[in-house]
């Protein structure tokens, strides 16, 4: 393993951790009942001070005290609130949202695809790890909208070359910890599957690809972080709807508290896009998510 | 050939030789020197029979099981499984790991038809799993994962999931050395009763001395550093064993010799 593959495998435990201390302090054992409730206040408490505090720094930039113009106030809290509810009681919101979902899901589909493959022959054949590995790290360093004017000459104006950045971004992390589930893969699994009769292509199928599940969804959490803060950007170019395209367009009618409203939206269907995955992982994941 | 001879005296099978060990030595090459794993190694299991490898750790006893399982490759000499030269693994020889070596993603029963699974096995694999389960007394543990099982648990999983190929030979390596005591002993009287019911030959490999005298029919024992093996005793004790049956007693203090840990009072005085 390279350094910085090391790095990526490292940051992917702290993932991992976190899950797992998620978890933990959800299923406290053996706490009385009424305990258990206060902490749990307790623990959700603390998270929802933070993000109130966030909200006060908000209404206070906007208020007028800092600048008096109707440009900064017109930003305030309220007005995205309006604008939020407006979305959803005239519908106008949905289509972009399944626009962007759609892009972030072929997006992503696209990266497991290619990526896991790549991965297991990387984890696999040191050989391969070696020769990639330089290529790799260069290749990963650079921002996924580079690729845009290439993106746009190679597939045309419109939804392939957003989902061609979508998955240029996620796939980095999908190879790297595929890569690094095979390399760390129990090596008795491999010996038993082998006296008991598996050939290269059963060892793939029924031991490594299944006993690296852990790691391909670590990777895909890490994934869906990169691709959904790619969307917003790739979707300002050539397309016309989609959550991204969404913002220009009420930037340009002047509408900034549509415009926060937009980015309130963003950011809960990304939040809520990774703890789907944190679920997938502990409920899907043969670990439970405790490695 | 005189060692091979001598090596030989503990037979007292007349049954046909299954596994044929000649002149074999592995040798692991490092940068800082070449390992001696086991060499001038001459030994011949047979048909039917439980024989139990005893050696200190470093007599290159799992390597010894490892080559006859075709996991690894002898340096010199050569191996062979009913007359034909081992060249890799194959589902008829199959392994039992210190660890289990269990695949935690599957239950009890997946676990078991994995071998099956892995070859395309075609007949009745319902079946055969079941009858592996009443065997290896798992009923009511089908549906369970690795983690849920206690280490002997666990253990039986294994043993049934390399029983589960039909096996010829079935290869041990240090099964019980993860158990507790009580388990182990519960395990030891479990194996014999399951090998012997299943007549498969079957090769035992541990640093426990009462377990080989226990469980084997013979023992072949070796000393490490480099790792030979020294001589093979029989044991002609009829299973099911007593634990405290004289001349398991005996024998046992031959092998104490052997490993140079019978001490008598007076050697012990002038230490």
């Amino acid at each position: 393993m390279s350094e910085a593959m090391r790095t990526e495998g490292r940051l992917a435990e702290q993932v991992r951790d976190k899950a797992d201390a998620d978890t933990e302090t959800a299923q406290s054992v053996g706490v009385p009942v009424a305990s258990r409730w206060s902490a749990r206040l307790r623990n959700a408490g603390i998270p929802v001070i933070g993000f109130l505090v966030i909200l006060l720094f908000w209404q206070l930039l906007t208020s007028g005290l800092v600048s008096e113009s109707t440009i900064v106030t017109a930003f305030q809290p309220r007005n995205a609130f309006r604008e939020l509810i407006g979305f959803f009681v005239s519908g106008v919101i949905y289509s972009h949202i399944f626009a962007s979902l759609e892009r972030i899901g072929l997006g992503l589909a696209l990266a497991v695809a290619i990526g896991v493959p790549i991965g297991i022959v990387i984890g696999h054949y040191r050989t391969a790890e070696r020769a990639s590995s330089l290529a790799f790290q260069f290749l990963r360093m650079i921002s996924p909208l580079s690729w845009m004017p290439i993106a746009i000459i190679a597939f045309g104006v419109g939804n392939n070359p957003v989902i061609f950045l979508i998955a240029i971004a996620a796939v980095w992390p999908m190879i790297i910890n595929t890569a690094h589930g095979v390399s760390s893969l129990d090596q008795r699994w491999i010996r038993a599957a082998r006296t008991l009769g598996a050939n290269e292509w059963k060892l793939v199928r029924m031991v490594i690809l299944p006993a690296v599940v852990p790691d391909m969804l670590t990777g895909l959490r890490l994934a869906v972080g990169l691709a959904w803060v790619v969307l917003v950007p790739a979707e300002m170019l050539g397309v016309s709807d989609g959550l991204g395209y969404y913002i220009l367009d009420t930037r340009d009618r002047f509408n900034y508290g549509e415009l926060m409203a937009v980015i309130l939206i963003i950011g809960v269907i990304g939040y809520a896009l990774d703890q789907l995955i944190r679920l997938l992982r502990v409920h899907v994941s043969w670990d439970q998510g405790e490695r | 050939m005189a060692s091979v001879v001598e090596q030989e005296q503990g037979n007292v099978s007349t049954a046909e030789a299954r596994i044929v060990l000649e002149n074999a030595a592995k040798v692991f090459a490092a940068r800082s020197g070449d390992t001696v794993a086991f060499q001038d190694v001459n030994l011949t299991v047979h048909e039917g029979e439980l024989l139990c490898v005893l050696g200190p750790s470093g007599c290159g006893k799992s390597t010894l099981l490892n080559v006859i399982a075709g996991l690894d490759e002898l340096s010199r000499g050569s191996v062979a499984v009913a007359g034909e030269p081992v060249a890799g693994p194959h589902y008829t020889r199959g392994m039992v790991f210190q660890d289990y070596a269990l695949f935690p993603w599957l239950t009890v029963e997946e676990n078991i038809r994995f071998g099956l699974d892995a070859r395309g096995f075609k007949g009745d694999k319902r079946s055969i799993v079941a009858d592996l389960v009443a065997l290896t007394r798992l009923q009511g543990f089908e549906r369970a994962r690795p983690a849920q099982l206690s280490g002997g648990m666990a253990q039986r999983v294994a043993l049934a999931r390399a029983l589960a190929n039909q096996v010829e030979i079935l290869l041990m390596d240090e099964p019980f050395g993860a158990l507790d005591a009580f388990t182990r002993m519960e395990m030891q009287e479990e194996i014999v009763r399951i090998v012997k019911a299943q007549g498969v030959t079957t090769v035992f490999v541990t640093h426990d001395i009462d377990e080989a005298l226990f469980v084997g029919d013979r023992v072949a024992i070796m000393s490490a550093h480099p790792g030979e093996l020294r001589r093979v005793i029989p044991v002609p004790i009829a299973h099911p064993r007593d634990r405290v049956d004289p001349q398991l007693v005996r024998l046992r203090e031959e092998v104490f010799t052997e490993f140079n840990l019978a001490h008598t009072r007076e050697q012990y005085y002038h230490i």
